[in-house]
């Protein structure tokens, strides 16, 4: 079931959010009724990646308590160790062992002749990097001894739900057990707290991914991509761009949509996005993209790891471990190692570069003429280098990533075609990194305007008017997405991870 | 004074109140019906080749829209007779007419794609190719070739793929892929290939025309008329799919254009065999029919001693012929469908090799990478 889809639009706004309001006050029906939602939403995949899910959830549950429970530090290592090896072992298989096979069928070989690991057709359950990282997180917290284990049922209730959660089950964001377990206890919430802001961000996700994401992917980022040598370098360099606001159109759609649903059922969710190519340097973009990956990736790898308390040479090393490992995250291809570890690199030179600055007293910002320029260089610098970088995102093939650079950079006379409105949405795409944020906000205001704050007291004109205008805004927001959308949108990009 | 204002700003509507699920759930329901109403049409479409599509189905795989389907179609045909017997139905077909200018994207830098030449082999110059081909007692083009692929997901990606970069490798051609998801000849109320063909052609001149469609052509449609409802089931559906695909091959018959109709591999899933078969079979007759259509058989391709082949070798792995929906090929597929259509086309054209393009292949191959 995928948001853009009459699927969900039944499941969500007809079936799911009344009965999740009427259950509300009962507790325990309430719960089990989520639990059971968010199964349904994720078996209508395939039913056996249920069993995949529970069996995650139960593990790490299990060892949580155990931890818990245990005073001896060697007994909490051991079960922290056994759930992180089942969660880890589950990934593993899952996303890596064909990737692994080949390798370690190679070294079989010389061992012993006549061995080999078998192939194994397998199909990759969505979301499985998600939620085993979110299991995770809880039995690390746990062993840290930031969080307490709630050992009654309705405590292992809350742990299920906050495992399978629908809207952020599939791709993010990545929530922590400390910001969504109290909000499910907390039951005094009887109203959605901001529904402009709701409803705003599930129509500019569906807008960011079904008109501008699935228009740009079907007239240039695939078209160009797929064969790059039968392009001119300017349409390539072009298709990189549109795959950059292809890939941020998607994935934050996504995740406005469903930061919006979450809301609307009373959840707060964290912000996965803040206008990533408006960053002046690769730490200020990973601050801004997919802020859930990063920030987990930060606690729970880069920190136990040393961070930076362990000398210069180390923190390039932490960084760039951390970063590989990330990119080997996305999926087992040659590409994202290259990937992880060219972002990992980038980081640990601009994190050389500013301890270079500060110990030689470097700097640029003195005048406000000279800071803007600088400012407007590294941007331009740090979004055409996470571009380029996207181009292994795109390709997992690594031979085909290199072509789309060859083409680049090869002098064939080829006349460039270029259509407008690819530019115009490009442009656009980009635009919202900045002027996104009042786009939003004038938006909200004149909602607020038509359902409460008419300037004079008419109470009841407000109350019809306001409803009246509600229905009637989304609806033609609706219907300009449903036309403005291809025959066949895309499926998310984040799926596959 | 700052305070008693402070004091109003916390109590006045604008703060953060919260508004009640209730509100919020009616009008996200009244809105989802307006949208219902809206686009009635389109659903009520939708909603019935769902319904005859899942009734020929033996094994029925219960899904969640078995649950909402006959409702909405109760609702949307309810809409539509209401929309019908008010005067209001089609009072909105001046948008479609927009969104279709829309669609069109004016180029900026140069006018079209094919202004740009191919790198030609010395000597030969190329001329921009008349409109309509001068009528010649052999029916096959001479180069430089213009070819035009057309077709539906297939072409859009791993066979299209494959076969335009195959098509890329050889001397005197250009070509253009226009592939759209979705599409085929049993419904051109929602996508007129015979129309859109029309205007490639114009825009393009291609004097080669591939087309590889009817994976989506399995669906319930409209009489030509437009008055009719066939379900896939009924007899008629084989005369009305034949006229529809009689009615785009006759648009290449009048531009005198060389065309080869790839007739579709065999599929995974035995329910969906069978109906290609069907459509394989139709296409093929409609093909017969015309002196400037090849038709290429490539049912058996996939087929090893009459069992379904799933995997195919390469180097010293083993790949998936297709994707994991048993219809559309996979990468490794495609390549191998495109070198089999390849080596029929070009033999039949005379194609040659570019010089450059078999050094670097066999270079490639040296690497062992997956570049064919």
């Amino acid at each position: 079931m995928l948001f853009p889809t009459l699927d969900f639009a039944v499941f969500f706004i007809i079936l799911v959010l009344a009965i999740s309001w009427l259950l509300r006050p009962h507790e325990i029906p309430w719960k089990l009724f989520l639990l059971a939602s968010s199964y349904f939403f994720y078996g209508s995949w395939d039913a056996r990646f249920l069993i995949l899910i529970i069996f995650v959830t139960l593990i790490n549950y299990v060892m949580a308590i155990q931890i818990s429970r245990s005073d001896k530090q060697s007994h909490r290592n051991l079960f922290l160790f056994l759930a992180l090896a089942a969660s880890l072992g589950v990934l593993g298989f899952f996303k890596y062992y064909n990737f692994f096979r080949e390798p370690l069928n190679f070294l079989a070989s010389k061992v012993s002749t006549g061995f080999e690991i078998p192939i194994i057709e397998i199909i990759l359950p969505v979301g499985i990097s998600f939620f085993t990282f979110q299991a995770m997180s809880y039995t690390i917290d746990v062993f840290r001894k930031q969080i307490e284990v709630d050992m009654s049922p309705v405590g292992m209730l809350d742990f299920f739900v906050y495992i399978a959660f629908f809207p952020q089950l599939v791709a993010g964001p990545i929530v922590r057990a400390r910001t969504f377990i109290p909000q499910l206890r907390d039951r005094l919430v009887k109203t959605v707290g901001d529904n402009h802001l709701a409803l705003s961000l599930i129509l500019g996700g569906l807008f960011k991914k079904v008109v501008l994401s699935s228009y740009l992917q079907n007239h240039i980022v695939d078209k160009v991509l797929q064969t790059p040598l039968n392009y001119s370098p300017l349409e390539i360099l072009l298709a990189i761009y549109a795959f950059s606001v292809q890939i941020y159109c998607d994935f934050s759609g996504y995740s406005d949509i469903a930061i919006g649903v979450a809301l609307l059922m009373g959840f707060r969710f964290p912000d996965n996005f803040n206008s990533p190519y408006r960053a002046v340097s690769i730490t200020d973009f990973w601050r801004r993209w997919h802020i859930t990956l990063s920030t987990w990736l930060r606690d729970y790898l880069y920190i136990p790891l040393g961070g930076n308390r362990r000398g210069r040479a180390r923190t390039y090393i932490n960084l760039m471990l951390t970063m590989l490992l990330g990119g080997l995250w996305h999926g087992a291809s040659l590409s994202f190692v290259v990937w992880g570890g060219l972002h990992g690199l980038a980081l640990a030179v601009h994190k050389f570069w500013t301890d270079f600055k500060e110990k030689r007293n470097i700097n640029f910002s003195d005048s406000w003429f000279y800071s803007g320029i600088s400012r407007f260089i590294s941007i331009i610098i740090t979004f055409h280098f996470v571009s380029f970088l996207w181009v292994f995102f795109y390709h997992k093939d690594f031979s085909n990533a290199i072509a789309v650079f060859e083409g680049l950079v090869s002098f064939e006379k080829v006349t460039p075609a270029i259509e407008l409105y690819i530019v115009i949405a490009i442009a656009f795409g980009l635009s919202l990194h900045f002027i996104g944020d009042a786009i939003s906000r004038l938006y909200m205001k004149i909602q607020q305007f038509f359902t409460t704050g008419f300037p004079f007291s008419l109470h009841s004109l407000t109350r019809y008017l306001g409803g009246s205008f509600q229905v009637l805004h989304n609806t033609i927001i609706m219907i300009v997405i449903i036309k403005m959308s291809p025959d066949i949108v895309p499926p998310f990009i984040y799926f596959q991870f | 004074m700052n305070e008693e204002i402070d004091q109003e700003l916390e109590t006045s509507p604008q703060t953060n109140k919260g508004v009640s699920p209730v509100k919020i759930i009616v009008t996200l329901w009244i809105s989802f019906f307006l949208v219902i109403f809206y686009e009635s049409e389109s659903l009520l479409h939708y909603t019935n080749a769902k319904k005859s599509n899942s009734k020929g189905e033996v094994i029925k795989k219960l899904s969640f829209e078995d649950i909402y389907i006959e409702p909405l179609n109760i609702l949307s045909q309810a809409f539509e007779d209401f929309k019908t017997a008010t005067g209001i139905r089609g009072y909105w077909s001046e948008e479609k007419k927009l969104v279709q200018t829309l669609s069109e994207s004016p180029l900026i830098l140069t006018k079209t794609r094919l202004s740009s030449a191919p790198k030609a082999s010395p000597g030969s110059e190329i001329k921009p190719l008349p409109h309509k081909p001068v009528e010649k007692k052999d029916i096959k083009p001479s180069p430089p070739y213009k070819v035009l692929l057309i077709g539906d997901s297939n072409i859009r990606e791993a066979v299209g793929i494959a076969l335009e970069k195959r098509f890329m490798k050889y001397k005197d051609l250009v070509v253009i892929r226009e592939g759209v998801y979705s599409t085929g000849l049993s419904r051109p109320d929602y996508f007129d290939w015979a129309k859109k063909l029309k205007q490639f052609i114009l825009k393009y001149q291609p004097n080669v025309v591939v087309v590889m469609m009817g994976t989506n052509d399995a669906q319930a449609m409209y009489s030509s008329d437009k008055k009719k409802f066939i379900p896939l089931r009924s007899k008629t559906w084989d005369e009305e799919y034949k006229k529809n695909t009689i009615k785009l091959l006759k648009v290449l018959e009048k531009e005198k254009i060389f065309t080869y109709w790839i007739g579709l591999p065999v599929m995974e899933k035995a329910y969906f065999r069978r109906r290609m078969a069907r459509v394989n079979r139709i296409q093929e007759e409609s093909a017969k029919e015309f002196q400037n259509v090849r038709y290429i058989k490539t049912w058996n391709l996939f087929m090893q001693n009459k069992q379904i082949q799933r995997f195919l070798k390469y180097g010293r792995r083993y790949y998936r012929v297709r994707l994991s929906d048993g219809i559309h090929l996979s990468i490794l597929g495609g390549r191998h469908f495109s070198q089999y259509v390849l080596a029929k086309i070009s033999g039949e054209l005379g194609l040659t090799l570019k010089a450059n393009k078999v050094k670097k292949i066999k270079t490639k191959r040296k690497l062992g990478g997956m570049q064919k």
